[in-house]
């Protein structure tokens, strides 16, 4: 009997951790943050902002530096495919001419890089500043800075973006691009009630920012402002769930945020540094970049001494 | 002021359930500038404020007496019951616009329920309460502006993603009547099913530029006014998708309030906008048009007093709520009157003609005035002809 009960305890004790809510640190290296994951958040890509590395992290394998060019000085992976085997990203290197495109593809243990073509009739020395890719990891889209809009490759094929695009925010796993329009090749540009900077995969909710320090949302709806956490400063919603009822970001002065819609448009902020508190072990979510497609998982960068990249367990709560 | 003890009286004997009288709503001493703002459907309930020195008050009066509406308190959280939003069909369910947030109290079962708790520095108002008092819109101190709002019993609050400011709910809680606003300027009324869409009433009708005030319980008629001046109202005819453009006479300012379930309509005239107290009540018909409501019973208004505002009515336009000014000094009191007609000779409306009415006419032979019960054929005296009508009628509906 006593045996049994010791069973039972260890069994609830096991299901206690399993459901518990936990910070994991997806990087050793210092200065690191997540720029984006897959849909289940399985695998995490992100970078170091203080020296060039960039890394891939599973639940299998654990972090996984990126291999880079020659001569790099600056690298950033800024998006991941469903299945985590292609990455996309961009890099500068010494005496370069501004950030290059680049793919990284994973087969094995093996990760090996590719360089991307650029549009002949933009200028040599503007720089591709990489915002996502395709769950597919066919269509990777990039910004050209500045004031030559945007261009996207398919199956490493280069296409510029209609005139009309000023600048590119991102691009859905579905293969929408987005900044405060949509595109995609069957529909062409659809103009947003806001700027995005996340934008739901079926292209129908997503999230931005304001000066006025207003966190920004738009649905079938339309846009709204979903105000602000108390005196939570400049930020706004980086990443959005599937279904367009979690946004996460961040406000400078409070870090990690999270929005949700049961909470209603009013007061639905949420400052993730509060709500998951006992479980952050006194780290601090400095922000949030990636959600997974249910909003159970986030990840971004947080502070312990040093600023490394995080994934949150948040279990529904 | 021998009127108004009339009044008092009335309330005591209420149980007699007298027609077509006016009365005035008691005040306890110390207090004054009552309000009578919204009538329960079954008239049973009115609800408004009164002041003193310092402050307003939420009130309510039930079976000839006045009780205060209790203030909010819950923990940390405490609001002051200063005016009312409107009471449920059946005088349960009193939404309390409160300092510094809004509340609903059950009269019934004395439970308080915080429109929206989240965030206390919040301050939702409610503006209009559905029959079941289990919907109430209003407007709230939103993130960027001030949106409508709505509560339901079983979702909490909300905002309306489209009407700004404040919006009217229908009787049975299932629309939204609101404004479309742009830059800060009415485009268009509008009603909703949702806090999503919406249906712009202009192309249906409706005139641009104005604001719902009231809509009658089976949603047919809606009251509206310009949301900028007060220079007319219109009732919108959802079915005939017609507008009536309702004027006041020349110089004057009208203030619609309310509307009845035959589209009958009322508020009150402002006769010069720079003399605040020259107002007076109003019915307005489609068959009649804008009629001094002075002028349709003057035998109940007491002499040297004006009914200067229609706040409320009931949907069979039995009962009217609003405010009787003094003439001799602009003291105000709130006034319930109950327009149901009575037989001829039927002077306490019991509905026979009995010896308790031939009592009245007897004990005030002589009396002089306006607003005298037993002044039956209403000439300002109580004499042989008001008795000679009990007699003659006397058995009638026993």
């Amino acid at each position: 009997m006593k045996a049994r009960t010791g069973f039972l305890t260890l069994l609830s004790a096991l299901a206690h951790t399993a459901l518990a809510q936990s910070l994991t640190w997806v990087s050793n290296v210092p200065d690191t943050l997540v720029y984006a994951m897959n849909s289940n958040a399985t695998v995490l890509v992100g970078y170091r902002t203080s020296a060039p590395y960039a890394f891939r992290w599973t639940r299998t394998t654990g972090e996984q530096a990126l291999p880079t060019p020659l001569g790099t000085i600056a690298v950033m992976a800024r998006g991941v495919s469903e299945d985590g085997t292609v990455i996309a990203g961009c890099y500068v290197v010494t005496g370069g001419q501004g950030w290059r495109p680049i793919v990284w593809r994973v087969q094995e243990n093996t990760i090996t890089y590719q360089l991307l073509p650029l549009p002949s009739d933009v200028p040599s020395g503007a720089s591709y500043l990489v915002q996502g890719i395709s769950g597919d990891g066919r269509l990777i889209a990039a910004e050209i800075q500045t004031a030559y809009g945007g261009c996207y490759w398919i199956d490493g094929q280069v296409y510029r973006l209609p005139p009309a695009v000023r600048g590119v925010q991102g691009v859905t796993r579905t293969g929408i691009i987005f900044d405060d329009y949509r595109w995609t090749q069957e529909r062409g540009i659809e103009r947003l009630p806001i700027a995005a900077w996340c934008l739901s995969p079926d292209g129908r909710f997503g999230a931005g920012g304001a000066f006025s320090n207003q966190v920004l949302y738009f649905d079938p709806c339309g846009g709204i402002s979903l105000g602000s956490a108390p005196n939570g400063g400049f930020g706004g919603g980086t990443a959005i769930s599937d279904d367009g009822r979690i946004v996460v970001g961040y406000q400078r002065n409070v870090g990690a945020i999270r929005w949700r819609r049961e909470n209603g448009f009013l007061d639905g902020i949420e400052i993730l540094n509060n709500v998951f508190a006992p479980y952050l072990g006194g780290a601090y979510l400095i922000f949030a970049q990636a959600i997974s497609a249910d909003g159970r998982y986030i990840a971004g960068q947080a502070a312990l001494g040093q600023r490394r990249a995080f994934l949150l367990d948040t279990n529904g709560r | 002021m021998r009127a108004i003890g009339i009044g008092f009286l009335l309330w005591v004997s209420s149980s007699l359930a007298f027609g077509q009288r006016l009365t005035v709503l008691p005040v306890p001493d110390g207090y004054f500038s009552p309000t009578a703002r919204y009538i329960s459907r079954n008239g049973a309930v009115v609800v408004g404020s009164v002041r003193d020195r310092y402050n307003e008050y939420a009130v309510y009066w039930h079976n000839g007496r006045i009780a205060f509406v209790p203030n909010f308190v819950s923990g940390s959280a405490a609001s002051a019951a200063k005016t009312v939003g409107g009471i449920s069909a059946d005088g349960s369910v009193i939404a309390v616009i409160g300092d510094p947030f809004g509340y609903l109290w059950n009269r019934t079962t004395g439970q308080f329920t915080e429109l929206y708790p989240r965030n206390r520095s919040r301050q939702p108002q409610p503006r209009s309460i559905s029959a079941d008092g289990r919907t109430v819109v209003g407007s709230i101190i939103g993130n960027s502006a001030s949106p409508a709002f709505r509560w339901k019993a079983d979702e909490g609050l909300d905002i309306h993603r489209h009407f700004g400011y404040s919006a009217i709910v229908s009787a049975d809680g299932a629309t939204l009547y609101g404004t479309l606003w742009e830059s800060g300027y009415a485009i268009s009324p509008a009603r909703a099913t949702d806090l999503c869409g919406f249906e712009t009433l202009a192309e249906l009708g409706a005139p641009l530029g104005t604001v719902p005030v009231d809509v009658s319980d089976d949603d047919a008629y809606l009251l509206l006014r310009p949301s900028q001046g007060w220079s007319a109202a219109y009732l919108w005819l959802a079915s005939a998708r017609t507008t009536y453009e309702i004027l006041p006479p020349p110089n004057s300012n009208i203030f619609p309030t309310s509307v009845a379930q035959d589209g009958t309509v009322y508020g009150y005239v402002r006769l010069d906008a720079s003399q605040q107290y020259r107002l007076w009540g109003f019915r307005w018909t489609i068959a009649s048009g804008l009629k001094d409501l002075n002028e349709i019973y003057p035998c109940i208004i007491p002499d040297g007093y004006v009914l200067s505002t229609v706040d409320d009515v009931t949907p069979d336009n039995r009962y009217l709520v609003g405010l009787l000014r003094r003439i001799s000094d602009n003291a105000q009191f709130a006034y319930l009157l109950d327009t149901r007609a009575c037989l001829p000779g039927d002077v306490d409306c019991s509905g026979c003609v009995d010896d308790a009415d031939l009592l009245i006419v007897l004990f005030n032979f002589g009396a002089t005035g306006r607003g005298l019960n037993a002044d039956v054929n209403c000439d300002t005296i109580v004499d042989d002809a008001d008795l000679l009508i009990v007699l003659f009628n006397f058995g009638a509906g026993c």
